[in-house]
């Protein structure tokens, strides 16, 4: 059994959002305004200015465009390397829509850590902090 | 005086019943280096040791005192940078390598691996040779510090593995 999966950098890191939640992608004008960029809701700060692409995520409460600086890839995961997140990380975690960690194998055998992401929590989260609306 | 051979050895089991067992309690300690200090947790909360080049993911958006996640036979353990929980030094880095050991700890309400700089001993001890904390232990120190010993000419910190616990989810909440 396999999971579909949207992935994007953000810095050095991987994340990961279930492939039925993103509703499309493209890359942003510098018109664009209706877009959240990951930065604001992962750290609180935007990043510098730069070509940007978006994912369009629909969940259950809204519809809206995720500002993705970075690379942004569709896999599949296997079930056996996905894991919830250790109790300990999961009452500790800083970034709430944080749920799962998946492992993908890329080049040279080596292993990447993927922060899979509840995309409804991330909608919450953007709902929240009044950056979207219903 | 003329012994008989029954009266010989009922003297014998009598002698043997007299001998008082002198055993002393001992205590298994998994005793660790971290920067200077030496620590020891019981060895009944340590699960296993792993070699301190384990692969280790980081995890985004989690508290600094965590310094990933590692795979152990196919379950994902979190790492507790231990250093940092006793608030012991700034170090930036964590320790790895061929030295550097991540135990795996058995608390009562949770379960981390936790990173420490060298793994130096696992050995049993006369429960009599712990003294108690000194009242000069730092505060941050005074809850998960058990007791004091000294062995092979170190000054050993006896840690309560429950309590450190309870001291990284309070300092990270």
């Amino acid at each position: 059994m396999a999971l579909p999966l949207v992935i994007f950098t953000h810095g050095p890191s991987w994340f990961g959002l279930e492939a039925r939640h993103i509703a499309g992608r493209g890359h942003l004008s510098a018109e664009d305004q209706d877009v959240i960029a990951f930065s604001r809701l992962f750290c609180m700060h935007s990043e510098p200015s730069g070509r940007l692409e978006y994912l369009r995520l629909r969940t259950s409460t809204a519809e809206w465009r995720l500002g993705i600086q970075g690379k942004i890839e569709l896999i599949e995961l296997n079930a056996d390397v996905i894991f919830p997140l250790p109790d300990p990380l999961y009452k500790q975690r800083r970034f709430l829509p944080l749920k799962a960690l998946g492992f993908h194998h890329q080049q040279q055998h080596q292993q990447q850590l993927i922060a899979l992401l509840d995309a409804e929590q991330l909608t919450q989260l953007a709902l929240d902090q009044r950056q979207i609306s219903r | 005086m003329t012994e008989t051979l029954d009266s010989l050895l009922a003297s014998r089991e009598s002698q043997r019943r007299e001998v008082v067992n002198v055993d002393e309690p001992m205590i298994k300690l998994v005793i660790f280096r971290l920067g200077e200090r030496c620590f020891a947790f019981p060895g009944e909360v340590i699960r296993e040791v792993l070699p301190g080049d384990e692969p280790v993911y980081f995890v985004p958006g989690m508290p600094s005192t965590i310094e990933g996640v590692i795979n152990v036979r196919g379950d994902i353990e979190s790492v507790i940078l231990l250093q940092r929980v006793l608030q012991l030094s700034a170090a930036t880095e964590p320790a790895s390598g061929p030295r550097a050991s991540i135990l795996l700890g058995q608390g009562q309400q949770m379960h981390s691996g936790l990173r420490v700089d060298r793994l130096l001993d696992v050995v049993d001890v006369p429960q009599s040779l712990v003294q108690p904390p000194p009242d000069s232990l730092p505060e941050h120190l005074r809850e998960c510090v058990t007791g004091l010993l000294s062995y092979q000419q170190l000054a050993i910190t006896l840690l309560d593995l429950d309590q450190v616990f309870a001291i990284w989810e309070r300092g990270t909440s």
